[in-house]
């Protein structure tokens, strides 16, 4: 299957494909997910791989390790055009000093910034997953169905082990109200790659319930 | 010979290697640093409390030794400034993280001292009003690392029309001024200032954007001053064609320059060319047409889908908006858009 856990063997990654971390100490909770930045034969659970993600901050030029992954594959016109993109908004990376939190967005998984006069676009707020998701947008690929009605609900010690955001913060990051929620959580991204890469281009998938865990 | 360090990029590298070993040592605790005026904090998210925080300029009765010594080169004048001051702060960390571990990672505050007193504030308590004078007043050669602070802010701050009407002259001028850095810490804050201060211009003002296209600067401005352009006119659609033949000629010059298949076979190149059809787009530019007919003829396939799909967004984004666009607009990007799918 396109998504694969890094505990059962090697694999190979290529360039763009999702890179998942587990939360430690928590079965297969996806706590991180983000863009491999390279492209290797072979790679082992926990080895360091460059990615490109929402840390917070944007980085182009991160280092996780590596524990699940996922491939579309993607074509190498729809790399170049994911390239483009992101060099569209290098701009945009590296802002932690002035706040890693300004940077960071929940729910929706993205945010416009926009100047409250004029309404011009400044930047782009991510989470970790909003990224990913946005970075398979570019290239047509709408990876998974993001709208509140098509997620699954979560409680607050999900949203905690997910995000590692107290509840009294919530609002800063854009979970209003006093919950279940309705959010994408890192671990739903794996599942959308877990598909035959036919049905990854032809229809988003809808997270169920237990989607966090891959 | 190490390469003498800024301040901030003293504090930051400081910083950074604090943050890998406090989380290296307590698991997933720490999940973000934040940044405040003045001050570098790092934050148990989870917990919502600082761990951390380390002030500019700041001593301790603990550590007043190491500080000491890194106050001193914060405050010198020579250009060997701050050579040492890295590894005074790592050794001055190292020992916090020593005390934090038997301290069950509780509060840490290294007091403040020796800033002026405008600068010890926090600044995400300012009104806006307060931070909009401060950026205009503040000597950028006095105060240039306590105004980077500020141009950070900005960003995140919702100005009033007469608040940004004073601001973004002022964030656009320090945005010319400080692409000549050599400092690649000031890189963020020049594109920081840039993006705020262009998203505050309507498009009779969009002119001031001119002299951040050009190239050549050691913090290259002119891909944000493109994709800022864009964005003007994205929020603010003109009410006619080819209204502004200063903007469009210049921008027309940077698409042509870039639309060969040498350029776009860079990232960096693909994304300016990219933003400047966007942008041509956006102003109202007669000149998109045949852009679009440079852009099929280079038969680059990923190029020009990708060109097709912003040019779509824009569309997209004037219906969200529910912009008012003129019959010829539309037409204009309706042509563009048949040329692209030939």
């Amino acid at each position: 299957m396109p998504a694969i856990d890094f505990s059962q063997g090697s694999q190979p990654i290529r360039r763009y494909d999702v890179i998942g971390q587990h939360a430690p100490g928590v079965n297969r909770f996806v706590k991180h997910v983000a863009l491999s930045n390279t492209e290797l034969g072979s790679v082992h659970h926990d080895q360091e791989v460059e990615v490109v993600h929402m840390g917070p901050p944007l980085d182009r030029a991160g280092k996780i390790k590596a524990q699940v992954s996922g491939t579309v594959p993607l074509t190498n016109e729809e790399i170049k055009e994911i390239e483009a993109w992101i060099a569209g908004i290098a701009d945009e990376y590296k802002r932690e000093s002035s706040g890693l939190l300004q940077q960071y967005w929940i729910h929706p998984p993205w945010k416009d910034e926009l100047d409250p006069n004029t309404q011009v676009r400044r930047y782009r707020r991510y989470s970790c997953a909003g990224f990913v998701l946005d970075g398979y947008r570019q290239v047509d690929i709408e990876l998974l169905q993001i709208s509140e009605e098509a997620l699954p609900e979560v409680n607050q010690e999900t949203i905690v082990k997910a995000y590692g955001v107290a509840p009294r913060l919530f609002q800063r990051f854009g979970i209003v109200g006093q919950g279940p929620w309705r959010i994408v959580l890192a671990g739903y991204v794996l599942h959308a790659m877990d598909r035959s890469p036919q049905e990854i281009r032809q229809q988003a998938y809808q997270a169920q319930t237990g989607d966090e865990q891959f | 010979m190490p390469e003498a360090k800024t301040a901030n990029a003293y504090y930051a590298e400081g910083l950074r290697a604090f943050e890998r070993q406090l989380q290296a040592m307590s698991g997933s605790v720490v999940e973000a640093s934040k940044w405040e005026f003045g001050r570098y904090s790092i934050q148990d998210l989870a917990q919502d409390q600082v761990v951390f925080r380390v002030v500019r300029g700041a001593r301790t009765e603990t550590y007043s030794g190491l500080l000491k010594h890194a106050h001193v080169d914060a405050q010198s004048d020579s250009p060997d400034a701050f050579r040492s001051a890295p590894d005074a702060m790592l050794v001055m960390l190292a020992s916090l993280i020593h005390d934090s571990a038997h301290a069950g990672l509780s509060r840490w505050y290294v007091e403040e001292a020796d800033l002026e007193e405008c600068l010890h504030k926090d600044v995400s308590e300012w009104a806006p009003d307060r931070l909009a004078n401060a950026i205009i007043e503040l000597e950028e050669s006095r105060d240039w690392l306590g105004l980077r602070d500020l141009v950070l802010f900005a960003e995140d701050t919702a100005f009033t029309t007469e608040q940004s009407s004073r601001v973004a002259p002022r964030l656009l001028a320090l945005a010319t001024h400080y692409r000549d850095s050599n400092d690649p810490l000031d890189a963020p804050i020049v594109w920081s200032a840039l993006r705020t201060g262009a998203s505050m211009l309507g498009p009779d003002e969009a002119f001031r954007l001119l002299p951040l296209l050009e190239p050549g600067h050691p913090i290259e401005t002119s891909l944000v001053a493109l994709k800022m352009l864009g964005r003007v006119f994205e929020a603010q659609p003109p009410m006619g064609i080819d209204g502004y033949p200063d903007l469009e000629r210049e921008v027309g010059r940077i698409a042509c320059s870039l639309l060969n298949p040498y350029a776009i076979a860079m990232a960096q190149s693909a994304a300016m060319a990219q933003l400047a059809v966007y942008a041509l787009a956006a102003i109202g530019s007669s000149r998109l047409v045949a852009v679009a007919q440079d852009i099929r003829r280079l038969g680059v396939a990923w190029f020009t889908r990708r060109t097709l799909r912003n040019l779509r967004e824009l569309q997209e984004q004037w219906q969200t908006r529910l912009a008012t666009i003129t019959p010829g607009q539309q037409t204009l990007l309706a042509r563009a858009l048949e040329e692209l799918r030939r």
